[in-house]
């Protein structure tokens, strides 16, 4: 009897560890595969082992700045550009990315002149791309919840001292939980419905109509980060960070 | 002219020269081809007087006269050195008489029992040739009586010849500038060389002309001259043409005929001006291979290549020099100054670059010297990375890497106490070198690899949470005001708690019957029954007496016989107070039916 429930033990300890080695090998090892590769020089392997984690659906911000830094080393600054800047919303004000970021900007031959956001803004920003959009919307539902219960608790407590409290608690909590949703809502439009993107094409031009025969207005180069405003079929209109707007088509650019 | 001698030998004797310590050389000087028939000269010369003269012997040719001896001195005298000069000369007249190619032995002097010999000389004898008379080296010239030349185009030509036509870029090509002629030339009075252009043009040392070799061109016998060489290096690929070299030459030309009796000592000559072109030349220039090594100075030909410091430790801020030298053969002027790789905490001044270089004919051959001069700012080891070099290396048609291993030297702290005078505090800081620019190394901790959810925000299920807590929240709100709205009412609340209070002191009363009935007990079942009448009649309990209970009981429905047992316990529990000596049996009834009492009363009620 003892044995049998020793064995069970072992079956139930081993069991998740030994499936993932009948299947394929774990994302981290392949992760550490492309380091290797990497380290050695090899950056066009690298490349496509981190692309091919990349393409399974995993995310990290380490996974996005290694391929930024790959794509870089074979010349691939737009490439570069656009994983540092998926990289950076996964993990703002990292010191790494953001260097590297400005490196590969210096070879853009576009010029950006990136308007700086009031700083309310900017601040708002960072603290919601701090954590996740879910994991922001669990702490709002938590401190709903909690707000709840602080006020029942000043509702039918007798004690003077902890109606105070349970009444200021109850507040703050109401106020946390609206703000991490809204912490939440700003983390998903910059994460998951980005409206940035980066130019891939080595230059296009911007038209000022969605078709080809448009009057050409201004020219960009690869590396360029632009705004989408608008989409009509394979186009899309876009901002320049100087304001100006136009229309440029849809394969010519990859969103953040 | 023989008193001129005369008084020279006797000034020789005045100043009697030893020349006993200088080497003794015996040159010939002799035309290299003659016509049948001709008469020539081959004359031997000798720095040295006093031995004994032993020509060879002139199998082939007919001594007409000789030996003829001349002497001369020179002395200079520069700068208060003495440098003096004998030389003998044997002449000997021949004539040729048969064609063919003739090896002479060679000559020799013994002095000093010591035998010093010439060259052998060789000497080529053309047959055909009936008025093509060589007159151009005047040494030569016959004295028989020749018929005025009347220059023809292929009289005189000139010929710009190259050793090489099928060259590598920077590979050294010698073109010579040669002139070929049959009739007198009194000089040249105009060259015009080409611009070489696609070459780099370097002069070669060439003596003045003053005298025409003999050659054999085409059964023919030219008068020949080398006027320029010139070392030139292709710097463009392809085909590239020579312009033609035009020179201009001044000929003599006999006007009228030659004097019966006086030959042509009395002739007159003019001076014709003739303009001479080469034609042009083309070669054939090809690229170096493709694949430059990055390292590849420019260099073509074959070079070694030496780097060393002429101290291997100094004190710091004492400048130590890094010389390196290129040796070798090729176009050593381009070479560049290597690339050196040196630790930013040396300071390194442009290099001097000195060069003692030699053009011959092989092409450019001697050393460039680099020199740098480093100055170690800070103490410590320095090592100098390896110096690498590459050339092109034309007989192997390859690239060539010439390494020198790196050096190494050592600076030591600077003991500057010399001034006498220390100046503390005065330290200065340097700003951190910042030598190039990289994006930063990967992140080698993968983190944390998620497949993002989805996301919760966009979920109705996420509102619906907010919604039933909310929901949850305003029901408990309501039960329990409920719940207060109900308590709010007393007599309610009592009726309703009467049982549960009766019923607690029933318990008491039964757990004090099991140590046997006792005032304790009766007194519990009492309160007990009192408080429950009191409670579910309404009736406080100072103004509830036996009688009102009844009728109140009465009042609401209860069954009478229910009624009389409350009264006969009741009765049963104030008498057994004021006498306990009942037994416990009794005592157990008198629970049992104040219980049932209760919860008779209980159920109709409620």
């Amino acid at each position: 009897m003892k044995h049998i429930k020793i064995i069970l033990f072992l079956l139930i300890f081993f069991l998740p560890t030994a499936r993932p080695a009948f299947a394929q090998e774990l994302p981290a090892e392949k992760f550490s595969r492309g380091v290797e590769y990497y380290k050695s020089a090899n950056f066009k392997e690298a490349l496509d082992v981190w692309m091919d984690i990349y393409n399974t659906g995993y995310r990290s911000a380490a996974l996005y700045y290694n391929i930024g830094n790959a794509c870089f080393k074979l010349n691939n600054v737009p490439g570069a550009i656009l994983f540092y800047e998926r990289a950076k919303l996964l993990k703002p004000g990292d010191d790494n990315i953001e260097y590297n970021l400005q490196i590969a900007r210096t070879m853009v031959v576009d010029k950006t002149e990136e308007i700086p956001g009031l700083f309310f803004v900017k601040w708002f920003d960072f603290i919601s791309l701090l954590v996740t959009t879910n994991n922001w919307a669990m702490i709002s539902l938590a401190a709903f919840i909690f707000a709840l219960i602080s006020s029942s608790i000043y509702l039918y407590s007798s004690s003077y001292r902890l109606k105070i409290i349970s009444f200021w608690l109850a507040l703050a909590l109401f106020v946390l939980s609206a703000c991490t949703l809204s912490f939440s809502f700003r983390n998903r439009s910059l994460v998951h419905n980005s409206r940035s993107a980066i130019i891939f094409s080595p230059s296009v031009n911007g038209k000022s109509s969605p078709d080809a025969s448009g009057t050409d207005l201004f020219i960009l180069h690869e590396g360029s980060k632009v705004t989408i405003v608008d989409e009509v079929g394979q186009w899309y209109e876009i901002r320049l960070s100087d304001g100006n707007k136009g229309w440029v088509p849809s394969d010519c650019l990859s969103k953040i | 002219m023989k008193l001129h001698r005369l008084i020279l030998s006797l000034l020789l004797i005045v100043l009697r020269l030893n020349s006993q310590g200088q080497d003794i050389t015996v040159a010939a000087d002799y035309p290299g081809v003659v016509r049948t028939g001709e008469q020539f000269t081959i004359t031997w010369t000798i720095n040295s007087g006093g031995g004994e003269f032993v020509p060879p012997s002139f199998d082939g040719f007919y001594k007409l006269m000789g030996p003829q001896t001349s002497y001369s001195s020179s002395t200079q005298i520069i700068n208060g050195k003495i440098t003096r000069e004998t030389t003998y000369s044997y002449s000997y007249y021949l004539q040729a008489v048969n064609s063919g190619n003739f090896v002479l032995a060679p000559a020799t002097f013994i002095y000093k029992n010591r035998t010093y010999s010439s060259d052998s000389i060789r000497i080529e004898v053309t047959g055909t040739g009936s008025n093509q008379q060589g007159r151009t080296m005047p040494g030569a010239s016959g004295n028989e009586i020749t018929e005025p030349v009347r220059e023809t185009k292929d009289d005189i030509f000139l010929n710009l010849s190259v050793n090489k036509k099928d060259v590598y870029i920077g590979e050294h090509i010698v073109a010579t500038v040669k002139i070929y002629t049959k009739v007198d030339i009194s000089g040249i009075s105009e060259i015009k060389y080409p611009g070489f252009e696609g070459f780099l043009r370097t002069d070669l040392n060439t003596p003045p002309l003053t005298s025409l070799q003999r050659e054999n061109v085409n059964g023919t016998i030219y008068g020949t001259g080398i006027i320029q060489q010139f070392l030139i290096y292709p710097q463009v690929s392809g085909e590239i043409t020579i312009d033609p070299v035009q020179i201009k030459v001044l000929i003599q030309q006999k006007s009228g005929r030659s004097d019966p009796f006086f030959g042509d000592f009395f002739a007159t000559y003019t001076t014709v001006p003739r303009v001479v072109v080469s034609p042009a030349v083309k070669i054939k220039s090809r690229p170096l291979p493709e694949t430059k090594p990055d390292d590849f100075s420019g260099i073509v030909g074959k070079i070694s290549l030496a780097a060393s410091l002429d101290k291997d430790s100094v004190k710091v801020n004492d400048a130590v020099n890094l010389k390196i030298i290129l040796s070798g053969t090729g176009n050593l002027r381009l070479a560049n100054a290597p690339d050196l790789k040196l630790p930013p905490d040396i300071e390194v001044y442009d290099p001097k670059i000195s060069d003692d270089l030699k053009n011959t004919t092989e092409g450019t051959s001697g050393r460039k010297i680099f020199e740098y001069l480093l100055i170690p700012r800070h103490h410590g080891e320095y090592s100098i990375p390896p110096v690498s070099f590459s050339y092109f290396d034309v007989s192997t048609k390859k690239y060539e890497k010439l390494t020198v291993p790196g050096l190494h030297f050592y600076a030591s702290r600077s003991d500057q106490p010399g001034t006498g005078i220390t100046v503390f505090g005065g330290v200065s800081k340097e700003d951190v070198k910042y030598l190039g620019r990289d994006i930063r190394f990967i992140d080698q901790n993968p983190g944390s690899l998620n497949k993002p959810m989805n996301i919760l925000t966009s979920k109705r299920s996420f509102y619906t949470a907010y919604a039933g807590a909310f929901i949850l929240f305003l029901a408990i709100l309501f039960v329990r005001r409920e719940h207060v709205r109900r308590n709010s009412d007393i007599a309610v609340v009592r009726n309703r708690k009467a049982a549960k209070v009766a019923g607690k002191r029933l318990k008491t009363a039964k757990a004090c019957l099991k140590e046997g009935p006792s005032d304790t007990f009766y007194d519990e079942i009492l309160k007990a029954i009192w408080g429950y009448l009191s409670d579910k009649l309404n009736i406080p309990v100072s103004d509830l007496t036996r009688n009102r209970a009844v009728e109140s009981l009465r009042e609401r429905g209860i069954a009478e016989e229910q009624i009389d047992k409350l009264v006969s316990v009741l009765d049963a529990c104030e008498y057994a107070r004021y006498a306990p000596s009942s037994s416990g049996t009794e005592a157990a009834r008198l629970y049992e039916d104040a219980s049932d009492f209760i919860s008779y009363v209980e159920n109709p009620v409620r």
